[in-house]
């Protein structure tokens, strides 16, 4: 009696961690899509190390018409965080230690500092260095580039441009893959034009 | 009175049986095969009034140069992508029935290129340095606005008057060849690829008008902003290109044949203040799908 009772126990327990496994793995999803969601929108570039060119107002919000929040000088390292339309939300050491996280500066007047990503090549390199035509091209010798003088021995190469035409695609499967993108062609707005 | 209009008559006839007897004979002028012309019912040169089929065709030989520096690239998919992005940004263009063509060019380099009638290429050296759809969208709007604005015609308006350009420019290889013996075509082949090449340098080594560099900022931006992308993401890749050291040898041609990053970038201040609010797609999770 006492075996059969604890199996009942035992069986109600895994339904009940079942039950709570299913609750947190929905809600797992719907708040992991809402913040990918919230990426896609608002984030464009890694953090990156950047300065402002000139000393630049730091705003509480993206917005012209925001309250400032403070000042950037010229040259000072920022830290990029995120970009919205036409504003970057930074932070700078000065700014923490003044006991604010972070503000917003006008993308125009900030300059990344050069990355790691020419030495590394990360991104779509690993793309190009696994293709069968192609090894990772190499940026000290440029000996896949395209210079001048690449352009003074050219050949017209007119099999390739056959290849291109095979390429190409119709105005409506590109008014397609823009729907499945959910892009717009929109009227846009021009202030004082 | 009557005699004016005989020899009217008279001129008109003999006009006419010219140009029978060139498509027949196969008559030359220069290096111009009349008969091939009259043939294919193509309208003798004008550098000034240059018709969209002669601009096509001019755009084609260029591009046979640029694709004989470096071959496409050959993942088909990744192609067709760049294709499927360019020709949503055309079809939002002032000239969206030209037979427009993108490529990706496999070259380390760093740059883009156009020329006229609809061809529009990326270096896989460019396309590396690019994270969503919107950066790429915003490279070949750039492009795009050099056709459509015909930049490359009105730099070629200019060398005629220095007399480089030739009729050969505005000829395919195949007709130059098809109207001559034999024995001549390798000869025909050559005189034709060698003004063509020349013309390709002149056009890709020297460069635009600064001028016109910045006039395809403006209506690039633009173009990005009317086909739904974040037309901030134009600003994203001027200020990465900016970030690369400037003797990277992957810039050198780019560099020689534009203005700086940071001339572009200020040269766009009041255009990013005029499109403030606009809000746009950047699309990084599909980008970084094809590219994978």
């Amino acid at each position: 009696m006492m075996l059969l009772t604890g199996c009942y126990h035992f069986k109600a327990f895994i339904k009940a961690i079942l039950a709570l496994s299913i609750v947190f793995f929905t809600m797992g999803v719907s708040t992991g899509l809402a913040f990918e969601v919230k990426l896609i929108e608002e984030t464009v570039n890694k953090i990156r190390m950047g300065q402002v060119i000139k000393k630049t107002t730091l705003l509480k919000q993206p917005s012209y018409q925001s309250e400032s929040a403070g000042s950037v000088a010229a040259k000072e390292n920022i830290n990029i965080q995120k970009r919205k339309s036409a504003w970057y939300l930074i932070s700078t050491d000065k700014i923490v230690q003044k006991g604010q996280v972070s503000g917003w500066v006008s993308m125009l007047n900030v300059r990344f500092i050069a990355t790691a990503k020419r030495e590394g090549e990360l991104g779509v390199a690993s793309l190009f260095s696994s293709a069968t035509n192609d090894s990772l091209p190499t940026v000290s010798t440029g000996v896949r580039g395209f210079d001048e003088n690449d352009l003074k021995n050219a050949k017209a190469d007119l099999k390739q441009l056959i290849l291109l035409n095979t390429y190409a695609v119709s105005t409506g499967a590109a008014a397609r893959f823009a729907q499945q993108g959910k892009l717009q062609a929109n009227k846009i707005k021009v202030k004082e034009d | 009175m009557k005699n004016l209009s005989c020899l009217a008559y008279l001129i008109l006839f003999l006009s006419c049986f010219l140009l029978v007897a060139c498509k027949s004979t196969s008559l030359k002028i220069g290096n111009l095969d009349v008969g091939q012309l009259v043939g294919q019912g193509v309208k003798v040169f004008n550098a000034h009034n240059i018709d969209e089929e002669q601009e096509i065709q001019f755009g084609e030989n260029m591009s046979a140069v640029l694709l004989g520096v470096r071959p496409l690239y050959e993942n088909k998919d990744i192609n067709i992508y760049v294709n499927k992005v360019g020709m949503w940004l055309a079809k939002n263009s002032s000239r969206p029935n030209l037979p427009w063509q993108f490529g990706v060019i496999n070259s380390s380099a760093i740059n883009a290129f156009a020329a006229p009638g609809g061809f529009v290429f990326i270096t896989s050296g460019m396309l590396m340095q690019l994270e969503n759809e919107a950066q790429l969208a915003a490279v070949l709007a750039h492009e795009i606005s050099h056709i459509t604005e015909k930049h490359h015609l009105n730099a070629i308006k200019e060398e005629a008057n220095r007399s480089a350009v030739t009729e050969t420019l505005f000829i395919s290889a195949q007709a130059y060849q098809d109207n001559t013996n034999g024995n001549s075509k390798e000869q025909e082949y050559r005189t034709w690829a060698k003004k063509v090449t020349g013309m390709a340098q002149e056009l890709y080594v020297k460069g635009l008008n600064k001028e016109d560099e910045f006039i395809a900022d403006v209506y690039g931006i633009r173009l990005l902003a009317k086909s739904g992308y974040d037309a901030f993401a134009y600003i994203d890749n001027l200020q990465v290109l900016a970030s690369i050291s400037a003797d990277d040898s992957a810039l050198a041609l780019l560099y020689k044949t534009h203005p700086t990053p940071s001339q572009r970038l200020e040269s766009l201040t009041e255009q990013v203040d005029k499109l403030a609010s606009n809000e746009g797609l950047i699309l990084h999770k599909r980008f970084d799908q094809e590219m994978n």
